[in-house]
């Protein structure tokens, strides 16, 4: 089961999508589509796990895209170039 | 037993809320601190649209005994709380900075004993 959102570029920064990718790789794969100035379009499939456990395990994801995001905006913490590779 | 739902709230199909918040009133800045205190507790999304003033705030339990309505309301309040804060923040910020800066100047913070004393004294013990 996947799930398709629209991420808002004001937002929720590109390098920080980038990131919790990475950091989420072992529990989801999340594919990037739809690129724009202004957002982007993801879509997340969690691996091997029942219905209930994607879900959470997208929400998950997303929430920690969001704290990346927050720090971001808020802190000014910027993510490793390492990300981005 | 359920709290009654707030009347500007919206009940989503996946069992999520949504508060629409407008940036007119809530800084973009005051948003993201009142979501950062709330990311432990639940799960948000933000959802924006190009050229719109409204940001949508999807909010999730974590847990099945979670109270998802009381969890938008201290939401809210906390959207006040930190719309607040920023604007007495931007009103008091000129006389915080002279305060500040008062302070340092009447704080002698350095210690010049060693780099004006006379080479004879030789407060660093230099000398061999």
């Amino acid at each position: 089961m996947s799930t398709r959102l629209y991420l808002s570029g004001l937002l929720y920064p590109r390098p920080c999508i980038h990131e919790a990718i990475l950091a989420y790789a072992h529990l989801c794969s999340v594919e990037i589509c739809d690129e724009t100035l202004a957002g982007c379009s993801i879509e997340v499939e969690a691996h091997n796990s029942s219905l209930t456990d994607a879900s959470r395990v997208s929400r998950e994801f997303l929430n920690y895209v969001l704290d990346l995001s927050l720090e971001h905006h808020l802190l000014g913490k910027r993510v490793t170039e390492q990300a981005h590779t | 037993m359920a709290s009654t739902q707030l009347s500007w709230t919206h009940t989503l199909q996946d069992d999520a809320l949504l508060i629409s918040v407008n940036l007119d009133l809530y800084s973009l800045e005051a948003l993201f601190r009142a979501c950062y205190s709330f990311t432990d507790r639940c799960y948000i999304f933000l959802d924006h649209t190009e050229d719109s003033s409204i940001v949508n705030v999807h909010l999730a339990k974590k847990s099945p005994n979670g109270d998802l309505t009381t969890l938008a309301g201290e939401f809210s309040n906390e959207l006040i709380d930190q719309k607040v804060r920023l604007d007495i923040s931007a009103q008091t910020r000129t006389i915080r900075e002279l305060i500040v800066a008062q302070a340092f100047t009447e704080a002698d913070l350095l210690d010049r004993s060693a780099s004006e004393a006379d080479y004879h004294q030789d407060p660093r013990g230099i000398a061999t």
